[in-house]
């Protein structure tokens, strides 16, 4: 063998060197110390793993009617602390005369005649810290003052200390829905100490909705993932435009820091007012929420249309399409998005088994891009069963998904 | 300066270039998803027992024909009266069949009647549709779980990622709903390369996850909504929200009727970063309360203390993966009904990940010709 010596000895052993730091401290490495994703192929969008943003789309509170949502958010990581920043949604709409809480995309709307429903997106933030692999929940009408490890929480509870033995706090506060009734969306985004967004994918969370009645056992849930959009290791520029996919442009001159919103979302259903088993009477509500957002200028939202394509596909192999255009959030019963709204016209809808004549179907929604505007599209789909109860039986599931956008979203911060 | 010769400079650099291929491109994150298509799909709680029945939806999502070979496997107990022991052990009795589904084509059927092949269902009916082929109803008591994997005109395994699924569990009379996700994994472009064995090495199909996460309500605390807003008896004891997990290992073998065995470790976090843990072992399929697992009291809200939870579930030493989902029951009071959302879990990392130090490679061996 032969006896390294000298400089070509000590070049060697620097490569290695050199190459050990490497894989420590390459995107690659640490994704696996952290269990996340390394670049935009193998980062994903979706409603089963951690993520750096979480977007729960549908979430409803009507004390009055016995509903609310129970909200939990987790940081599934294993580092000492999290910062998260959010954003509720509220797209209640208000009476043009009296500012009462409407539904603008249903007629009659609530408001008396003569007033106009006025659709609204009106943003509520908070912030706060969450500790080691630690999950909070909290109902949406009643939010949460002090979180469980708040070193001002009332109640006594134990909290761990850190390898110092310094006790670890939560900080922040959540608060409730902005309005009871409300239905909207809530957006978490990781970031650090002074809310710049940061890449480690540790948020994950969810929802469920509970409606219930003063007889006993009137009691109904659903419940769904938060879905979950991973950054991309090395891409985040820092400032407050959040680059979901796309190419680099003036506003995102990295490209894609988080994954792009997908190309098409599929929904597998039922057509509305199919017998299921023969038996169970089935709707199903399609709600949508837009993935670029602009927290700097909430108006923006509003004037924002995007059109919705779809294509319908029974158990026959038959293909049906229509299209739709929404604003800033979207909740339809399905046979409503090409009639009118209400029952009385539904059989006519390509969404119903009246017209399709199968019980299942799949049905692709796409979402059309304007100039370079990626303009996508995330959602859920609930089904509503009538189980023999004086109340619907509901269940919510994710959307599926396939492809990339060409071009990017973008979510402004403040 | 010395002129760079003999082996010591080409060495240094070949492993600074084998480090540096390693640090860009290892990471693995295994691709089972509940959101995208697959070539293996999963559903893991599939029932026609205990007065619930399931009916499955599969639909193509390709713009070809895509046929699929599906199994059954039937977990209930050998003698169903009795609790699990060495002595009554599940059946993992398999059944299998064939369908086929043309471009974009979604199809359904109910468990406990399968789905005959009748070109003359009227217009609307249940089984309305070009039926995928003929699939064949369980038995009752009927308890375990349903896998389909992608294959040729020839039954030869195919990665072409076109599957997608989803379960509906009913309980009969005036019961409740729920649905949940199948879980999908991804073909690579090796899929099949070693014919009925399929591998799940992140080369011809995608690994299962090296951990499995439950975002849970501690078992049996109080609903907060239904005590807030609607009638909730008397006492914390009412309107209690329990946890029924489902776990089935990915390794299975239908050639020689041998079902995977995966040992767990759960690791429970509650809101006060406060850890509890415990273990079982799943063979062929679980399907518990929280509280049924290992030491059950862990999940219980007298232990954790805390609303709700986070349980990391990790198959231990060289057992394979694991997939699963979840049922959450929240009832009224004492003798109402429940009500009950089934939901997906959670995943991190992958169980084959040579870089992490996992060589696991779990193996679903299809029934030969």
């Amino acid at each position: 063998m032969r006896t390294m010596k000298g400089i070509p000895w000590r070049m060697s052993l620097v490569g290695m060197i050199a190459g050990a730091i490497l894989v420590v401290m390459a995107p690659g490495a640490q994704a696996q110390l952290t269990g996340t994703c390394s670049d935009e192929n193998n980062c994903r969008i979706g409603t089963d793993r951690p993520a750096s943003i979480v977007i729960y789309p549908r979430l409803v509170t009507d004390t009055s009617s016995g509903v609310d949502t129970v909200v939990t958010l987790v940081n599934a990581g294993e580092r000492r602390s999290i910062d998260a920043l959010c954003f509720y949604v509220n797209t209640n709409g208000h009476c043009s005369n009296n500012n009462a809480i409407c539904n603008p995309s249903e007629s009659p709307t609530g408001c008396v005649t003569g007033a106009t429903c006025v659709p609204g997106w009106i943003e509520t933030d908070f912030r706060l810290t969450l500790t080691k692999r630690q999950p909070i929940s909290w109902r949406l009408s009643e939010g949460a003052q002090f979180l469980p490890c708040d070193a001002n929480n009332p109640e006594p509870e134990s909290c761990r200390t850190d390898d110092q033995g310094n006790p670890i706090f939560n900080s922040g506060s959540i608060p409730p829905a902005p309005e009871d009734p409300f239905i909207g969306e809530l957006k978490c985004i990781q970031v650090d100490e002074a809310d710049v967004p940061v890449e480690f994918n540790e948020l994950m969370g969810t929802a469920t909705i509970v409606s219930t009645g003063t007889a006993p056992g009137d009691i109904d849930v659903n419940k769904t993932n938060a879905i979950g959009i991973q950054a991309i290791p090395g891409r985040l520029d820092e400032n407050e435009i959040l680059c979901l996919g796309g190419e680099p442009n003036d506003d995102c001159p990295n490209g894609a820091e988080y994954v792009g919103c997908p190309q098409t979302l599929i929904m597998d259903h039922y057509f509305d007012n199919a017998l299921v088993r023969g038996e169970e009477e089935v709707t199903s509500r399609l709600t949508l929420v837009p993935c670029s957002q602009n927290f700097q200028n909430s108006s923006a939202n509003l004037a924002t249309r995007t059109t919705i394509q779809f294509l319908v596909y029974n158990e026959f192999e038959q293909r049906f399409s229509t299209s739709m255009r929404i604003a800033c959030f979207e909740d339809r019963q399905i046979s409503d998005i090409d009639t009118r709204f209400g029952d009385s016209d539904d059989s006519a809808s390509i969404f119903n088994v009246g017209v399709q004549g199968t019980v299942s179907g799949q049905s692709r929604i796409r979402a059309v891009s304007v100039g370079d505007e990626g303009r996508g599209v995330l959602g859920q789909i609930t089904e509503f069963y009538d189980c023999g109860l004086d109340r619907p039986c509901t269940t919510a599931s994710n959307l599926k998904t396939q492809g990339r956008r060409q071009f990017g979203d973008e979510i402004i911060l403040r | 300066m010395s002129k760079l010769t003999g082996r010591a400079f080409p060495f240094g650099l070949g492993a600074l270039v084998v480090a540096t291929v390693l640090a860009l491109g290892v990471t693995a994150q295994a691709d089972v998803t509940t959101e995208e298509s697959g070539s293996i799909l999963v559903w893991p709680k599939v029932m026609n027992a205990g007065g619930r029945d399931t009916v499955i939806q599969l639909a193509n999502t390709g713009n070809t024909l895509v046929h699929a070979h599906c199994y059954y496997t039937n977990a209930q107990l050998l003698n169903p009266e009795a609790p699990p022991s060495p002595f009554n052990p599940p059946l993992w009795q398999e059944v299998d069949f064939f369908v086929w589904l043309t471009r974009q084509q979604p199809t359904h059927w109910t468990v406990s009647t399968g789905r005959p092949f009748s070109p003359l269902d009227p217009f609307g009916a249940d089984n309305a549709g070009i039926d995928p082929g003929f699939i064949p109803p369980v038995p009752e008591n009927f308890v375990g779980d349903l896998v389909c994997v992608e294959v040729d005109a020839e039954g030869a395994p195919v990665s072409g990622n076109k599957l997608k699924g989803e379960a509906t569990l009913f309980f009969e009379g005036d019961g409740d709903v729920s649905k949940y996700s199948a879980i999908a994994i991804l073909g690579g472009p090796n899929a099949g390369a070693t014919g009925t064995q399929l591998q799940l090495d992140n080369d011809q199909y995608n690994s299962c996850p090296n951990v499995l996460m439950l975002n849970h309500f501690a078992n049996g605390a109080p609903d907060p909504v239904v005590q807030a807003l609607g009638n909730c008896g008397d006492g914390n004891e009412a309107c209690p929200i329990t946890t029924e997990l489902t776990l089935v290992p990915c390794q299975r073998d239908y050639e020689n009727q041998i079902p995977g065995t995966v040992n767990v470790f759960f690791e429970i976090f509650n809101e006060f970063e406060n850890r509890f843990s415990t273990t079982t072992s799943v063979t062929c399929w679980l399907n518990e309360d929280l509280e049924d697992i290992g030491s059950g009291n862990v999940f219980t809200p007298s232990v954790l203390g805390s609303l709700t939870a986070l349980t990391r579930i990790e198959p231990q030493g060289s057992s394979g993966g694991l997939l699963g989902v979840a049922e959450e029951f929240h009832a009224g009071p004492p003798e109402s009904r429940a009500s009950i959302a089934a939901f997906n879990l959670f995943i991190e990392g992958s169980r084959f990940d040579p870089g992490a130090g996992r060589d696991i490679i779990d193996r679903i061996v299809l029934v030969g010709e």
